[in-house]
């Protein structure tokens, strides 16, 4: 099959992004080509996961230049399977924003932003080239800094700065982190780097850039004590906004360590795994807490996604394919569910004019609907069986026990406890009457708004039950990650380069 | 193999960026962010070697040993990229003392 196909994942989203900002009016015409674009985008990546199980990476060189000399795409199943979700996902995003005709007219620059967004994922899932990775974050993350000028408080400097300044910071970081990449070890392809990294007796060197890339990517995950630019960003962006985050951002992080801690400065021989494990741990439990003490839905849910970034990290450390097949399985399982719940939260939100959970309540009675969506999603979060959040625990504490390690396994455990508390608290909150008064709502919930959350919350039934092999997929992108051949035959036959 | 200059000058430019960016005021972010851009483009220049008799990448003498061009293909791109981050920062902040004139209606109670 013909590798150029990569490029379509950068090209489309960038058509779509100029396409709506070019042919915006009407709205609803913006709308069915913004639709029809991601649907393309959807299809493509579909097709391509498919190819990538069966057939294995592909790798394009772009523009014909010799590798590992040029900006590689590479496809192996552990991308594609990041794209394919963020692609379903954001399509599901899209739809939901179309369908919720709320007072809010949208802004102009909305949908043009949010294929913006995508394009910067598809890049960061499929680039092979550690500075282009760079370019694929700042992509994401101007894309991210607009769609919070968007909102009226995201303009405030409280709230837009912290995360405005950390993320300029992490940055400069990362391009520090590429320099020295650079002038060490002459490469900035992953697979000849970590070739090079490998060879290289220089310890102090390779640790030192292992370090700067866990901060750096640490930073975009949400690690603590990094984390804190991240529950005060999500509470004040549209919710279909915030579910286009929860979906993206984070995860991007996550991927990034996946990829940089197992293909190109592995953690685990350079020893700093124990700090991903130390780190995970904190962040699952800051997190489960911290979401714990909201007192709004997006607040839970924001602080919530901390916690959830715990899970995998602590998995990254405890390093294995097992546990490495529970972090990507963890990785998709909450692409899919916590932009549902974000979802969910914003037709209640928008029904109630208002998230606080102290000004809402009895949704049950009026929405009955809406509250079982909330529900599946709420269980699948928590790990219950047979839903897609089930599997990924379990194959994490599979991976934490093969590793013989109790004590991550018991706060693992804890982890799960305390999701299943705030979820609790979201129910109560929301959903659960508070004495007899039925609420009053703004207006009646719309049966068109539940469709989008509803397919999400299928889709994380159907994995769950076995849809297209999940855990198996999850194998696949562990095994290729670890043992890309391909990718490494065309890295080496150029041969070695020396320094200039 | 030296670049002893250039390291008192990446390292004072990263210092006094982190300085401004810790400060808390908002347009002292803002030269928090041009220092750090600035010294992170010059740590990438550093990554092409020491230059001291060699030729410039392109219009250099035949005979002599150009230096490493690619880091000044990386740093061009790392400009553009703070420069346009820098103005969006400069809209948000301009945009920040308007809507503190005439408040803007709180949008969705959020």
């Amino acid at each position: 099959m013909a590798a150029n196909i990569l490029s379509l994942f950068v090209l489309m989203p960038l058509f779509g992004a100029i396409l709506t900002m070019g042919l915006g009016e009407p709205s609803r015409f913006r709308r069915v080509l913004s639709l029809l674009v991601q649907g393309l985008v959807v299809a493509l990546s579909v097709f391509t996961l498919r190819e990538v199980l069966l057939h294995g990476p592909i790798v394009l060189a772009v523009g014909n230049w010799i590798l590992p000399f040029g900006i590689s795409l590479t496809a192996d199943a552990l991308g594609v399977a990041f794209v394919a979700t963020a692609h379903v996902v954001a399509f599901g995003i899209l739809l939901q924003e179309c369908l919720v005709r709320s007072h809010h007219a949208e802004p102009r620059a909305l949908f043009p932003l949010l294929h913006f967004m995508t394009m910067g994922a598809s890049l960061a899932f499929l680039t092979g080239d550690f500075f282009n990775l760079f370019v694929a974050f700042e992509i994401l993350l101007v894309s991210s800094y607009a769609l919070l000028g968007l909102e009226p408080a995201g303009r405030r400097a409280r709230e837009a700065f912290p995360y405005l300044l950390l993320n300029i910071f992490g940055s400069a970081l990362f391009l520090v982190a590429a320099a020295f990449a650079y002038s060490t070890y002459g490469t900035l392809n992953f697979v000849d780097l970590g070739t090079r990294i490998s060879l290289s007796a220089d310890e102090d060197r390779k640790r030192l850039f292992g370090a700067l890339c866990l901060t750096v990517f640490g930073l975009k995950a949400g690690l603590v004590p990094l984390h804190f630019w991240l529950p005060r960003a999500y509470p004040i962006l549209r919710p279909t906004v915030a579910a286009l985050f929860a979906a993206i951002l984070t995860k991007v992080g996550v991927y990034a360590l996946l990829r940089i801690g197992t293909n190109v400065a592995n953690f685990e021989t350079l020893g700093i795994d124990r700090v991903l494990v130390v780190g995970g741990v904190l962040t699952l439990v800051f997190g489960g807490l911290g979401a714990l003490s909201r007192s709004n839905v997006r607040g839970i849910l924001a602080f919530h996604i901390v916690a959830q970034v715990g899970y995998m990290l602590l998995g990254l450390g405890l390093g294995g394919p097992l546990a490495l097949t529970g972090v990507v399985l963890f990785a998709l399982h909450n692409m899919i569910v916590k932009p549902g719940l974000f979802l969910v939260g914003g037709v209640a939100l928008d029904a109630q004019g208002s998230d606080e959970l102290a000004r809402s309540g009895g949704l049950l009675a009026v929405a009955p609907s809406l509250a079982g969506i909330f529900l599946v999603l709420a269980l699948s979060l928590s790990g219950f069986p047979p839903l897609s959040g089930f599997w990924s625990k379990y194959v994490l504490l599979n991976g934490a026990l093969a590793q013989g390690t109790l004590t991550e396994f018991a706060f693992l455990l804890l982890g799960g406890l305390l999701t299943l508390l705030s979820m609790i608290k979201i129910w109560a909150g929301v959903f659960w009457p508070h004495g007899d008064a039925t609420p009053e709502l703004r207006h009646r919930i719309s049966r068109r708004t539940l469709v989008v959350p509803m397919l999400l919350a299928g889709l994380s039934v159907l994995l769950g039950l076995g849809l297209g092999d999940f855990v198996g997929v999850a194998e696949t992108t562990v095994d290729q990650a670890q043992n890309h051949d391909e990718l490494r035959v065309r890295g080496e036959s150029v041969g070695e380069k020396g320094r200039p | 193999m030296d670049q002893f200059e250039s390291v008192l000058a990446v390292g004072a430019l990263f210092g006094a960026g982190l300085w401004f960016l810790l400060d808390g005021r908002a347009l002292r972010a803002v030269i928090g962010v041009i220092l750090l851009s600035n010294a992170t483009n010059l740590f990438l220049l550093m990554s092409s070697g020491d230059p001291s008799g060699r030729a410039p990448p392109i219009l250099g003498p035949a005979n002599v040993d150009p230096v490493d061009p690619l880091p000044q293909a990386l740093i061009l791109t790392a400009i553009v990229i703070g420069f346009g981050v820098l103005a969006f920062l400069v809209v948000l902040l301009a945009r920040n003392v308007e809507d503190e004139r005439h408040p803007p209606e709180s949008s969705h109670g959020g």
